[in-house]
């Protein structure tokens, strides 16, 4: 280098070797930085400055697989899983300025001479670190993109305004210390549906979208703050079906992981919180929908934090189900089912059914009043919980509600008697405004009374004192056996194995005769002719589900004794009933009961719900219950449709809030409504919808 | 001698306490510093790529007459279809603007279009960076999309006085919501740069299940529009290979190739918003967060 | 302290741009032509504690200027390298030795700045693949190597022919 102009270059001295050996240390110390510096990190990513050597111990980390999709029928989707965008922040990166935060805090507190409460500084000061980014966020998502002059641009501009997650969430953030401490603390737990039933000033899908794509883009993604992905319960119709659906709730539960060792197994645990399902399909089908969890095995700091994956398994998706139900339909049923009103304007709490005659798969089944299971996905607000219970929505009125089948029931009464041979279809009885049974009149709902009946007019005009007359020549017990032979005493929703269960329909159930009578207490003394009475017009202690009533109408249809209902869809279905036997009454006889119901929609109490083209076959009912302390009405309407050859069975249920609601009135319009919209798509059923206009004008 | 040991001692110490002041003082002094450091160099980066322009310019003056007819005969025929295309536009932007104020939707941004020169190409294992010549001066912003024809080439990460570093969108900082081709829910994916340590590469994430590519072809990345940075429908890449599932199983993703060499390009376009986004107003508090 | 650190750090700055400018020519392979560490060596040597540490705070500076590298850390580190290499007891006399400790400082440096870099892609959330980062090191690492083997005894002459010029004496004896 200085050969020329410097001076010789002299023999290296002991003192210049030292020198020199120091260059190459800190050489060889930068190739080893290198090396173990990447290594480390990994550590200061997730926090950690410093690695201890006895930290090593392990830890499995189990991920929840995503649930199956619930189809309907024809393959909508009824539930399924959507992206749910979260941003989270990460805590130990955070440290930093908490620590100069709580330092900021600490010095003001002193200088003002004030008790120091470490702690609740300590916390305060994270809620204000969190809180600064927080409102960063929301900076980059609500700020109008600006157009001056442009009116029409800032109103479509501030879609979020209404959510919620704008504060830090303070008993959030201390749960979340004591149980999670490891993982990233949640800020925002679902940026783009934060109402997905679309409540007013929720955002729309595409705003939804708009405010993951902003803050993407523009916020700084080297910070604490991340935008994570995963995937959640959706139920796109909202309330739609929404008890026989159910819903889903977090669980530290998840299933069974896969491939997992019984010594891994053993390990100290950190589990993502997972889905379970918590009631209806997705209760019973929970262990079909759930999947496998997948796990991780990682070493950790002595922190606690995570350190180095050692081993994963993906988790697997839980099966897809196709439900039975006709997403048309259903929507048509509760649509109705909500314009049905008591006179201050709130809808009548009912059920609706409408289930296929041949296989029992239901097409449709409501239940009003109901929820809205995305609101019961992630974390449920006591006050949504408190709504729901407060009008009586957790009830599936459809399955589990206890009502009394009134008229409805007249049909079981007359088989009793045919099959008793105590009366003949084409008797004659005269039936007066009144008939006394002991020393009480039971009354008929018209007042003029009907005069000379015939089952098939009674069928039309439900006719009470016909029902009275020959229930008590036929007597309680034949009655009550008829009703046990089409099923009205056993639950329903039960195949053999029992598995395909999503509410047991029929805790509770009662067809009452001198037994049952006798079981009950404060001595209700024994059975009477009246009891008999109130038993033949299904009153009294008679009590029954409409899914029981409308098995009963879809039995009918068949000519059998039993259907066994399903919500699960099989296209191979062979149409048999587990315990269905025949009717067993004479072709005449049976004749006389169908031609008695189609009578009741052509002449009788269904006569205003006729429909042009599709005859069908109907009984109202219109029975008596006490509602908060007063005689109030159930409206009843069952059958089937066509009344050649019928396809579909129904049955709908109206609690009435007074006197004022009818079977006929009240309940008969939403059949009419689920009949027109299934004679739209009939076609998709195996059974002809439109009987020839000779046969049905029989 | 003890007093020059002593001096050693001293200067380490002194060093060291710069050292502490440069990392916990403001960063006014880090950023100005920097800066100061990047103008210093500047001239010469300019002259470098100033010198490279003239070597093109004398490497044409080489052609003959013949060749440059001929490119000027092809330029006319191309120019004539794309007068062509410029009055189809018109009518489609008239229309566009006609449905937009229909529908009630907001304003796309608006651009200005600032064309640069790329100077300088540094790639690494952790960043992919170009260097343009038009900085502060000419109005380039951070954060401002940076496009070739209709791919995007990255974005600007920093703006000097009369140059700018654009990271390339394999690099790690970039990042960008996307449409995959043949998704008719339009659902946004993500596109990452990635930290390879060797090759840029990018990563497009958040893919679902169940997509399916096009058949036949390799399924193209667009720009999605609404996160407020790039516009609408510009190419990001193609998706490179199949897609894996990610670690949680929801969804899953796949490498991504850009639309072409980015570290060929000789010229970009910087589309600087009218109206400064609010990320853009965010990145100079960042500054000072991480410190 | 004179102003001869500034002029031996104009007369420098040539190498730095070229180096540069190859670095552009090899953007494909990713890899970067480096030569900022084998600078410091020289100046190091014969000026004066304050300039040399001035002198490698500048280069490294002007290197991380433009990249993503946490400011500072590469200059300082060159700057507590030029430190221990001036001082009364000179070491570097021997090319050979001069010539080894540019290659040794520039592969050091490198280590350096590339392990800033990956610590900076990663704090932008990006999943970091250690393995090919460790490869990727080493490989950069025996660039910068063979960058400084190749360059430096040619940048090495011109900085001393510079000093001479200047007047910066040469290293005295023990």
């Amino acid at each position: 280098m200085s050969e020329g102009t410097g001076p010789e270059i002299l023999p290296s001295t002991p003192v210049s070797k030292v020198r020199l050996l120091t260059v190459f240390g800190l050489m060889a110390a930068g190739m080893t930085y290198v090396m173990v510096g990447l290594g480390v990190r990994q550590l200061v990513q997730s926090g950690e400055l410093k690695v201890q050597s006895d930290s090593q111990s392990r830890r499995v980390v189990l991920i929840p697989p995503a649930r199956g999709v619930i189809h309907d029928r024809a393959g909508h989707v009824l539930v399924e899983n959507r992206v749910r965008w979260s941003v989270r922040a990460d805590l130990p990166e955070l440290q930093q300025q908490v620590r100069a935060a709580y330092l900021r805090s600490l010095r003001l507190a002193r200088a003002a001479k004030t008790p120091v409460d470490a702690d609740a500084l300590l916390e305060q000061a994270r809620v204000q670190v969190l809180q600064q980014w927080l409102d960063k966020v929301w900076t980059v998502i609500d700020t109008p993109e600006r157009k001056p002059g442009s009116p029409t641009a800032r109103r479509r501009e501030v879609p979020l305004a209404k959510h919620k997650e704008r504060t830090v969430n303070v008993e959030e953030l201390r749960k979340h210390l004591r149980e999670r401490r490891a993982l990233p603390f949640t800020l925002i737990a679902d940026l783009a549906f934060p109402d997905p039933t679309g409540k007013e000033g929720a955002p729309t899908p595409e705003e939804g979208n708009r405010s993951v794509a902003r803050f993407i883009e523009q916020f700084p993604s080297d910070g604490p703050i991340r935008l994570e992905s995963d995937i959640v319960r959706s139920y796109p119709n909202g309330p739609m079906a929404a008890h026989v659906l159910g819903y889903v709730k977090d669980t530290d539960v998840l299933p069974e992981p896969a491939e997992i060792d019984q010594e891994v197994l053993a390990l100290q645990k950190l589990r993502h919180t997972g889905k379970t399902g918590a009631a209806g399909v997705e209760l019973t089908f929970n262990a079909d929908i759930s999947g496998t969890s997948g796990w991780e095995l990682w070493t950790k700091t002595s922190a606690g934090y995570n350190h180095e994956l050692i081993r994963k398994v993906d988790p697997q998706k839980g099966g897809d189900i196709m439900l039975s139900l006709d997403v048309g339909i259903q929507k048509t049923a509760e649509a109705s089912l909500a314009k049905i009103r008591a006179p201050d304007g709130t809808p009548l709490p009912g059920a609706a059914i409408m289930m296929d005659v041949r296989t029992g798969e239901i097409l449709a089944i409501a239940s009003q009043p109901g929820f809205d299971p995305n609101r019961l996905a992630g974390r449920v607000t006591s006050a949504y919980y408190d709504e729901i219970d407060g009008k009586g929505g957790w009830l599936n009125r459809a399955t589990q509600g206890l009502y009394a089948p009134g008229s409805t029931f007249k049909v079981i009464n007359a088989m009793a008697a045919l099959r008793k041979g105590t009366v003949q279809w084409d008797d004659v009885l005269d039936c007066g405004p009144s008939f006394r049974v002991g020393n009480r009149d039971f009354p008929e709902h018209d007042p003029q009374g009907y005069g000379p009946v015939d089952l098939e007019v009674m069928l039309a005009v439900s006719c009470n004192v016909w029902n009275y007359q020959v229930g008590l020549r036929t007597g309680a017990d034949a009655i009550a056996a008829e009703a046990r032979r089409f099923g009205l005493d056993s639950q329903l929703l039960v195949t053999a194995d029992g598995t395909e269960l999503p509410y047991p329909a029929g805790r509770g159930l009662v067809v009452p005769d001198a037994a049952y009578k006798a079981r009950l207490p404060n001595g209700a003394g024994p059975w009477s002719p009246g009891d008999t009475a109130n038993l033949s017009i299904g009153q009294g202690y008679l009590l029954t589900t409409p899914l029981h009533m409308a098995c009963f109408a879809a039995s009918l249809a068949r000519g059998q004794t039993r259907t066994v209902p399903t919500i699960i869809h099989d296209p191979r279905r062979d149409g048999r009933h587990a315990g269905a036997e025949p009717i067993g009454l004479r072709p005449d006889q049976m004749a006389a009961i169908r031609s008695g119901m189609e009578r009741c929609v052509e002449e009788g109490t269904a006569r205003s719900l006729q429909i042009p083209g599709l005859p069908y076959a109907a009984k109202t009912g219109t029975s008596e219950y006490f509602k908060h302390g007063a005689k109030a009405h159930l409206g009843w309407f069952i059958g089937y449709a066509p009344a050649i050859e019928p396809a579909v069975a129904f049955c709908v249920l109206i609690e009435g809030e007074d006197d004022a609601t009818w079977g006929g009135k009240t309940a008969g319009p939403v059949v009419r409504d689920m009949l027109l919209k299934w004679a739209g798509k009939a076609t998709q059923f195996d059974a002809p919808v439109q009987a020839p206009p000779g046969e049905a004008a029989r | 001698m003890i007093r020059e040991e002593q001096g050693a001692k001293a200067s380490y110490v002194l060093l060291t306490l710069v050292f502490l002041a440069w990392c916990f003082g403001p960063s006014v002094i880090r950023r100005f510093t920097r800066e100061a450091f990047v103008e210093f160099q500047a001239p010469a980066l300019e002259l470098a790529g100033r010198s490279r322009d003239l070597a093109r310019y004398w490497e044409l003056r080489t052609r003959s007459t013949e060749e440059l007819a001929e490119a000027g005969r092809d330029l006319g025929r191309i120019n004539a279809g794309l007068e062509l295309r410029l009055i189809e536009m018109k009518g489609l932007a008239e229309e566009n603007a006609r449905l937009r104020t229909l529908l009630s939707y907001g304003p796309a941004p608006e651009y200005r279009t600032v064309v640069a020169r790329v100077v300088a190409r540094d790639s690494t294992g952790w960043w992919h960076r170009i260097t343009i010549r038009k900085g502060r001066t000419d109005g380039v912003r951070p954060f401002s999309p940076v496009v070739f024809g209709n791919q995007v080439i990255g974005r600007v990460a920093q703006v000097h006085l009369n140059t700018s570093d654009i990271d390339l969108i394999t690099s790690p900082g970039f990042r960008c919501t996307a449409h995959l081709d043949g998704d008719e829910q339009r659902r946004v994916v993500l596109l990452t740069g990635t930290a390879s340590g060797s090759r840029g590469s990018a990563l497009v994430t958040n893919v679902p299940k169940d997509y399916g590519a096009p058949a036949g072809q390799e399924a193209r990345l667009m720009t999605t529009g609404i996160g407020g940075v790039f516009p609408a429908g510009l190419l990001l890449g193609h998706v490179d290979g199949p897609f894996r599932p990610t670690p949680k199983g929801d969804f899953r993703e796949a490498e991504v190739t850009p639309p072409r060499a980015l570290n060929s390009i000789r010229e970009v376009a910087v589309l600087v918003p009218v109206y400064p986004t609010p990320g853009e107003q965010l990145t100079e508090s960042r500054v000072d967060d991480f410190r | 302290m004179n102003g001869s650190w500034f002029l031996l750090l104009l007369a420098t700055y040539p190498w730095l741009l070229v180096s540069d400018l190859v670095s552009d020519v090899m953007v494909d392979t990713g890899l970067v032509c480096f030569l900022t560490g084998a600078a410091v060596i020289a100046p190091a040597r014969r000026l004066g504690r304050g300039p040399a540490a001035l002198f490698a705070l500048c280069v490294g500076l002007m290197f991380e200027a433009r990249r993503p590298i946490a400011d500072g850390w590469l200059a300082f580190a060159l700057a507590f390298a030029a430190l221990s290499i001036c001082g009364p007891q000179r070491l570097l006399r021997r090319p050979a030795a001069i010539w080894m400790a540019a290659i040794g400082l520039n592969a050091a440096a490198t280590a350096i700045w590339f392990l800033l870099g990956g610590f900076m892609a990663a704090s932008e959330g990006s999943q970091v693949s250690i393995v090919n980062g460790v490869w990727f090191g080493l490989l950069q690492v025996m660039v910068a190597a063979a960058c400084a083997a190749v360059a430096a005894p040619f940048m090495l002459r011109a900085q001393e022919s510079l000093m001479d010029r200047l007047g910066v004496p040469e290293v005295r004896e023990a």
